[in-house]
């Protein structure tokens, strides 16, 4: 069963939602590359995590979701893909979900803006929530959008710093991929309503479950094939991204030598040896446990909202959190 | 006064700006000099002043290092963050300031600008004009609202 089916969520209803931002812009000409070149990222098959964990968010408050609660989690979707064409540049990643990445179609400064347009278009849908007690309606865009940038500069100050801390990862890992997961769950319940106490409890059940994805996300670029992560495997030791399972490998005395070999100039043999060595190792193994603590401490979250019937969705989300594929 | 007052906004935005994104924000004179004569034409307070600086400030130069993301360019990746994160940071700059009128002001003719620019159209866009006219439609709301009472 699909995700949003186990959490009764209609995906046709969030995804018509997702194309309304563009397709009802009427500054936005229908044939445009613009409008093109959005409709085609938006509709490539996602699995539209933020936007399912703002419904699942409004499922804590007092009154049911409404209109506000759809517009943000097509907002959520907005954002992610946003920082993810720039990602993408950032990256010199040629491809996307399979597919050329768009600044390989459009070019780099339009792609640039492209992306720029996608959140401008949500300042411009949510701020006609003027009042003061909707100020979180901007979350998403203000406080989790600049963390993700944090989290970016973070990723590009420490590229190839094979000294970096546990601390200094895991701080890079919320800023960039956990924050928007647990504003994504919180803006859900202030949407409808809740109190501000369920509100945090919710964030910081999304804070640990995204911390949780980001260490699998970077397991997986050590387990899965180039044709299942859309990009080559070990993607991320190539760009000096130094991941949890790279912190473990670099405690053994013998791996630690080979791996901080690895900088902006080697060759793709190298690559594959430092990836054959890790995956020998222990240190996937260890990431998995710290992903599994996070999701321990997200169950824990759990039974203090237990008083809600939606904290079975909150256990459906760790469900497939955890059994994410290897 | 008008150098206190860019002084006094410069501090204001780098004390609110994380220092990991490491941003030193700057205005040419004449970029500087076309806010200042906005402001001076309004009778605001003077926290407001620098408030609405800061805000034109951000909006400039988030524009400008996007507008710098070329291939090639040594600092692309430098650029596009600076400008994601100051785009981003406006907005909290904004809601901070219980700026969320003019956010929803600007909202439409931001848009537009990154439109026309993923087009390859690249006219100016003027974020001081946009404050000017703003101001002067919340005069008028209050100039109504007070005649009204």
């Amino acid at each position: 069963m699909k995700l949003h089916e186990a959490l009764n969520i209609d995906l046709n209803e969030i995804n018509r939602e997702i194309k309304n931002l563009v397709t009802h812009d009427k500054d936005v000409p229908k044939k445009s590359q613009l409008a093109q070149s959005i409709l085609e990222l938006t509709g490539s098959g996602g699995k539209r995590l933020r936007p399912l964990m703002v419904i699942v968010g409004s499922r804590f408050g007092l009154r049911p979701a409404g209109r506000r609660t759809l517009q943000l989690s097509a907002a959520a979707e907005f954002i992610h893909v946003a920082s993810l064409i720039h990602d993408d540049i950032i990256d010199n990643a040629e491809l996307r979900r399979g597919e050329p990445a768009l600044h390989i179609k459009t070019g780099i400064l339009s792609a640039v803006h492209i992306g720029n347009y996608m959140s401008a278009r949500i300042i411009e849908l949510l701020s006609k929530y003027t009042g003061d007690k909707d100020r979180y309606v901007h979350d998403l865009s203000s406080v989790a959008t600049s963390q993700l940038c944090l989290g970016e500069y973070q990723q590009l100050e420490h590229a190839f710093d094979y000294d970096l801390t546990l601390e200094q990862y895991l701080e890079k890992s919320r800023n960039k991929t956990a924050l928007l997961m647990a504003t994504c769950l919180r803006v859900g319940a202030l949407s409808a309503e809740s109190s501000t106490e369920t509100a945090q409890l919710l964030y910081d059940f999304g804070e640990a479950l995204g911390m949780s994805f980001q260490i699998q996300d970077d397991i997986l670029d050590f387990t899965q094939s180039a044709d299942v992560l859309g990009k080559p495997a070990g993607s991320d030791l190539r760009h000096g991204q130094v991941t949890l399972p790279v912190l473990f490998a670099l405690e053994d005395a013998e791996l630690a030598p080979v791996i901080r070999r690895i900088g902006p100039g080697s060759s793709p043999a190298d690559i594959e040896q430092v990836l054959e060595l890790v995956r020998a190792s222990d240190a996937l193994t260890r990431s998995e446990a710290v992903s599994q603590d996070y999701l321990a401490r997200a169950a824990a979250i759990v039974e203090q909202l237990s008083s809600f019937p939606a904290h079975a969705d909150l256990n459906i989300l760790l469900e497939y959190f955890a059994g994410r594929d290897r | 006064m008008n150098q206190k007052i860019a002084q006094d906004t410069f501090r204001l935005l780098q004390a609110e700006m994380s220092k990991i994104a490491g941003i030193q924000l700057s205005l040419s004179p004449a970029e500087c000099e076309q806010m200042l004569s906005v402001l001076e034409r309004h009778d605001l307070e003077y926290d407001r002043k620098t408030h609405l600086l800061g805000i034109y400030t951000i909006l400039t130069v988030a524009a400008q290092r996007h507008m710098e993301c070329v291939p090639h360019h040594p600092d692309l990746t430098r650029n596009i963050l600076d400008g994601d994160y100051l785009y981003s940071f406006y907005l909290q700059f904004a809601v901070k300031c219980r700026e969320l009128d003019l956010v929803a002001y600007m909202a439409p003719s931001i848009k537009k600008m990154q439109i026309a620019r993923s087009n390859g159209e690249f006219t100016e866009h003027n974020p001081a004009r946009e404050l000017d006219e703003f101001l002067i439609q919340e005069r008028r709301q209050r100039s109504r609202t007070s005649k009204a009472i």
